[in-house]
């Protein structure tokens, strides 16, 4: 029996998934990117929202695999288990995790790009 | 071509199906060899998915092929004219890729897959017919012969097959794999729908729609990722469809997974190509309104007033959170199309409502995006332009990291400007304190071939021959910031104005400086006579009066405020000579107020009205070309934007364009509405 890959979809997105904050699959995916793909089949408007135009996971989104920021645990490649429950999160409400800046200067920085 | 015949097979014990190909066909000797070649490359292929051929021969002249008796319903019966349940979709879909995965791993394209040439049995077992137009590849026999459209019409009434013929074919290109994933999609999309994607009174309407058209969406209850594999089936070019009938399988199947974990997936998700906003207060637009488009750094707010411009209406804010950068109103070939780009998070988009803002589109897949080979993704959507009235579906972005796009089909589809990515310059451009943006783009309304672009920090572009080469055009603009304080390029430049009427005179704010150009950017002059400081972001043109230009200077680069707190405007009406305050009904104690490039308006009426935001987010506006001002609005975010529009009556008709009143290409990107007045009349109040 096949356990499903569960992702959960933060409420900004789930236009994309028909409303549910939990999408599951059950193709067995050994990578989060294999994972991320069959994401992308079941729901396509995620993919750019998720993923630059270049592939890669956006600036300020985080990915978890259980706990484990992906950014520490090999990104896209992660390896990915049977069960596994994938999280997408947006870094606004913790800092980008590749910047080791607390919460205001996260937002400041954001905010101070306007004037120029 | 023939007759098929129940039959027993004796030797057996079954019921088989027998086809006869009949003597009327009048098959030649090579004709006759190739179907037989071709049935039996095809009784080859044991599939459960697959009609099994048991023999084929020839006797007394007539050609006969022995199958499996399949017993059911075709697809085409099935399917109805309302569609098939979805998960019935993906359980057939499912089988038929596999069946076709198989031919395909033989060699066998099956070139005629229709929903009459599959059958489902009583127990939803799918079976393939059929393969005997089935063309073995390679092997040189049978290569599609070049079709014209009155073949495709006699294909159309004698097969009835036209409708699933992929675009390759109708080209004139021989079959191959590819063309069955594209029958496929064909036939996935009249299973789910009960109609076809592609359709037309005549063969040559159907083959006109099957090369040009995009097909509707399916819609509800088909499931977004079953949407999406049609989709890529009936992609136009073969390179952009599925490779493999095995991968449509796959995808199928994990669509199937998904509805059946996620069953809400399958009925709730039509893919949201719009957003209807159900829960905003919307400005009720009526023709011969007056609107301000105003874009922010947490939305996009749209104001409706009248040509008194005193009381307004504001719908929104649209796009909660997001930055809106850039904002235009399109109002060519009689349209009424707002442009908004959306940056957050989630990424970068452009969208547009044809509503006033009561729905936009929500594309799936972003629009703008940089080809893969760049290896850089936008970041930000900087400015929106329209091309010239007289190409109306030509519209420029310019983004971040700096670029220029170009779309030449009113948006459906945008391409990178490669003349200007390519640049060798381009590696040596810096980003400003805000990133590197491309940020301004102006057309020449005179020269066609010609147009401008600024970038922060890369300088002035200019291109002769319509964006293939570009020059840079700094000559005289300072650069303090580098130890070469005039260099080729490189300079922060932060706004170029031009007016339509004087289209080789430019304006420029420069990052310290305030300059203007009189030979098309050659060279720049030094025009900052009596400002209180040349650093600013806000530049406009009259939309009239070529000699009138407004700027909103701001402290320095350290404190890019209101020049002693106090909010003034600046005008020059002798194209920079000399330069007036326009301080009435602004703030003038502890005003630190910011206004920044895209952020200033002006408007179609005369006297011109001139709008501006700032980024402690207030709004003032003045119905008199400045000489007073009054307060629209407060409490906003940081305002980025501002345009103006006219939702004009169709029903004035325009008046001859004066040459002093030349549409704008800058004052369209920026406002609209100045283009508006130019191409009906000057409006008063």
């Amino acid at each position: 029996m096949i356990v499903p890959v569960t992702f959960h979809i933060p409420g900004a997105l789930r236009e994309f998934t028909g409303g549910r904050s939990k999408v599951q699959i059950e193709n067995s995916p050994a990578t989060l990117s294999d994972a991320l793909s069959a994401l992308w089949t079941l729901c396509p408007g995620l993919r750019d929202r998720i993923t630059n135009e270049q592939g890669q996971v956006r600036e300020h989104i985080n990915i978890f695999i259980g706990d484990e920021n992906v950014r520490y645990t090999g990104g896209l490649a992660s390896p990915v288990s049977p069960g596994s429950e994938i999280s997408i999160v947006p870094a606004v409400s913790g800092g980008g995790a590749n910047r080791a800046m607390p919460r205001k200067h996260h937002v400041n920085s954001f905010r101070e790009g306007h004037g120029f | 071509m023939g007759v098929v015949y129940r039959a027993h097979d004796d030797v057996l014990h079954r019921d088989v199906a027998v086809k006869v190909v009949s003597k009327d066909a009048r098959l030649d000797s090579s004709a006759s060899q190739r179907l037989l070649h071709e049935a039996r490359s095809s009784s080859s292929l044991s599939h459960p998915n697959i009609c099994t051929i048991h023999d084929v021969g020839e006797t007394d002249g007539e050609l006969y092929i022995v199958m499996e008796l399949v017993e059911g319903k075709s697809l085409r019966d099935l399917s109805g004219d309302a569609g098939l349940p979805p998960e019935s979709v993906l359980r057939y879909g499912i089988q038929i890729a596999s069946a076709l995965a198989r031919a395909h791993d033989r060699g066998i394209v099956h070139r005629d897959l229709k929903p009459a040439n599959i059958v489902v049995t009583s127990d939803g077992l799918v079976k393939v017919l059929d393969f005997g137009l089935a063309k073995q590849v390679g092997s040189g026999i049978f290569e599609g012969p070049t079709r014209s459209f009155a073949s495709i019409e006699d294909a159309s009434s004698v097969s009835g097959t036209l409708p699933y013929m992929a675009p390759e074919i109708l080209r004139g290109d021989a079959a191959d794999y590819r063309s069955d994933l594209w029958a496929l999609g064909v036939v996935l999309y009249e299973a789910a729908s009960g109609r076809l994607p592609f359709k037309g009174r005549t063969g040559f309407e159907i083959s006109t729609a099957i090369m040009r058209e995009i097909p509707k969406p399916v819609g509800s209850p088909v499931p977004p990722g079953l949407w999406a594999i049609i989709q890529r089936c009936l992609a136009k070019e073969p390179a952009q469809r599925y490779q493999r009938a095995g991968e449509i399988q796959a995808a199928l199947e994990a669509v199937q997974s998904g509805a059946i974990v996620s069953p809400d997936l399958a009925t709730g998700a039509s893919p949201p190509r719009t957003t209807v906003l159900h829960s905003l207060r919307h400005a009720q637009v009526k023709k011969g309104d007056f609107l301000l488009l105003v874009g922010t750094t947490k939305g996009a707010f749209i104001l409706r007033s009248n040509a008194q411009r005193r009381r307004w209406d504001i719908g929104g804010p649209y796009f909660h959170g997001h930055s809106v950068y850039a904002m235009a109103y399109d109002d060519r070939e009689g349209q009424h199309r707002i442009w908004a780009s959306t940056s957050s998070y989630w990424g970068t988009l452009l969208r547009s409502s044809d509503d006033f803002g009561k729905s936009w589109t929500n594309p799936q897949q972003a629009p703008i995006r940089f080809p893969p080979d760049t290896g850089v993704s936008v970041k930000n959507i900087w400015q929106i332009a329209l091309g010239r009235p007289e190409e109306p579906n030509v519209l420029y972005c310019g983004v971040e990291p700096a670029a220029l796009f170009e779309t030449r089909n009113g948006g459906e589809t945008w391409s990178l400007v490669r003349g200007l990515f390519d640049h060798p310059h381009r590696p040596r451009w810096v980003p400003g304190n805000g990133g590197l943006a491309l940020h301004t783009i102006l057309l020449d309304p005179a020269n066609t071939q010609r147009m401008y672009v600024a970038i922060s920090s890369g300088g002035v572009y200019s291109t002769k021959d319509g964006g293939s080469t570009w020059t840079p055009q700094n000559r005289g603009i300072r650069a303090l910031f580098l130890p070469d304080k005039y260099p080729e390029f490189g300079q922060c430049v932060h706004k170029i104005a031009m007016h339509p009427a004087r289209p080789e005179r430019l304006f420029l704010q420069n990052h310290w400086g305030l300059y203007r150009s009189d030979n098309a950017a050659e060279s720049w002059t030094d025009i900052a006579n009596g400002v209180p400081s040349d650093f600013g972001f806000a530049m406009i043109t009259h939309p009239t009066n070529p000699d009138c230009v407004y700027i909103i200077p701001v402290e320095s680069d350290e404190f890019r405020c209101a020049c002693d707190g106090r909010l003034r405007v600046y005008r020059t009406r002798n194209a920079g000579e000399s330069w007036e305050p326009l301080p009435r009904g602004l703030p003038q104690k502890r005003a630190y107020e910011t206004v920044l490039r895209d952020a200033i308006a002006a408007d179609s009426f005369d006297p011109a009205g001139i709008y501006f935001g700032t980024r402690s987010g207030q709004l003032f506006g003045s119905r008199d070309e400045g000489r007073t001002w009054q307060k629209i609005l407060e409490g906003l975010p940081a305002v980025v934007c501002v345009r103006s529009a006219v939702f004009e009556d169709a029903s004035v008709p325009s008046q001859p364009t004066l040459s002093k009143s030349t549409p704008s290409p800058s004052s369209r990107s920026k406002s609209h509405s100045t283009r508006s007045s130019h191409s009906t009349k000057t409006r008063k109040r």
